[in-house]
């Protein structure tokens, strides 16, 4: 099973090192936009 | 109508129950909820003098302060707008604080008479034999019963939360001291002269500071913060806010000294911490930024002597 770990509210200052760093520890990772214009990232790592 | 009248004395009962003539409604309710208010306006002859004190000690500041302005037109005349400042300031933090005690007083009432509620809609049921009671009684019962829990619960969703009020009240008088601060500063003698009607809308800012909306305000900010999810699965806590404060930054800085590579010895002295304090070792990057392990973050520092930036 895949494993999965994600920040909300990131601000849009602080998304680039966010995601660089979760790609660092090898997650995919992806990123949406929410409603009050902060982000949420979701790193998913493989089984 | 013998099931009428048998009805309606427990309905009446309920009624006065729940409409605060019973305990809390009694003379002594402010002492129940609280010790006696140093000075309180509902208090002794003394007490009531003294609570009024912070009152007419403002308006007579304003008046000296506007009588020195429109008579000569100067704005620092003996350093009477400095004291209407400092009278006002002293007020508005009078009246916040009354505001702050009767808010928690009132919850607390609500929650007594919630409480109250749910023992009595169970023994009500019993007693009014509702199976028995005609439809419209039914009914009336129900909307009474509807109307007093809907208060005790609108009350707290309408003002700040029993669990909260404190930490509001506390971040509100923070704002206010420092607001404060500034206040006394601009309107100091040596200070870039403060007019009497500059003072005068200052306060009234300052007093916006504690308000209904100002903490309305704060408790919506607290509310924004997203819920940690766990998965059900693995019972991992898999989603949570994210938070940046010293500890993460300090992490971060030992585990990727040039700001972009991993060292590999660090990574590795990080995920030992981790896996012998129990705690998720899947990423660095979310425990440094969740706000699920803040506490952690502090413990890792001060044991693994991570250097300030």
């Amino acid at each position: 099973m895949a494993k999965e770990r994600t920040l909300t509210d990131v601000s849009a200052e602080e998304l680039k090192e966010i995601v660089k760093d979760f790609e660092s520890e090898g997650a995919t990772v992806e990123t949406t936009k929410q409603p009050n214009g902060l982000w949420t990232v979701k790193a998913t790592w493989p089984e | 109508m013998r099931l009428y009248l048998g009805c309606i004395v427990p309905l009446i009962t309920v009624i006065f129950a729940l409409s605060g003539c019973s305990l809390l409604g009694s003379e002594n309710a402010n002492q129940l909820l609280n010790p006696q208010s140093l000075h309180d306006v509902q208090g002794t002859e003394q007490a009531a003098v003294a609570a009024k004190l912070p009152i007419a000690d403002y308006y007579a500041a304003m008046e000296l302060a506007k009588s020195s302005y429109t008579s000569s037109n100067v704005t620092h005349q003996l350093g009477n707008v400095e004291n209407y400042v400092e009278e006002g300031i002293g007020l508005v933090d009078t009246y916040c604080l009354r505001w702050f005690r009767l808010v928690s007083n009132t919850q607390r009432i609500a929650a007594y008479s919630r409480s109250n509620t749910n023992v009595i809609s169970q023994l009500g049921t019993t007693v009014l034999g509702i199976a028995d009671a005609s439809a419209d009684l039914v009914t009336g019962y129900g909307a009474v019963n509807t109307a007093i829990s809907g208060f005790s619960s609108n009350f707290e969703t309408a003002f700040l939360g029993a669990p909260t009020t404190s930490k509001v009240k506390g971040k509100i008088l923070l704002l206010m001291s420092q607001e404060a601060k500034r206040l006394r500063q601009r309107s100091a003698a040596g200070s870039p002269k403060l007019k009497f009607k500059e003072a005068y809308g200052e306060l009234e800012r300052y007093a916006d500071l504690c308000t209904f909306e100002a903490a309305r305000e704060i408790v919506d900010g607290a509310l924004n913060v997203s819920e940690p999810i766990v998965n059900p699965a693995s019972g991992e806590i898999t989603t949570s806010s994210f938070t940046k404060d010293d500890s993460g930054d300090r992490i971060r800085a030992f585990w990727k000294p040039d700001g972009t590579n991993a060292n590999p010895n660090n990574t590795k002295i990080i995920k030992n911490w981790l896996g012998n304090n129990g705690i998720d070792s899947t990423s660095i990057t979310y425990f440094m930024r969740s706000n699920l392990f803040v506490k952690a973050r502090v413990k890792m520092v001060l044991e693994l002597n991570i250097p300030p930036l």
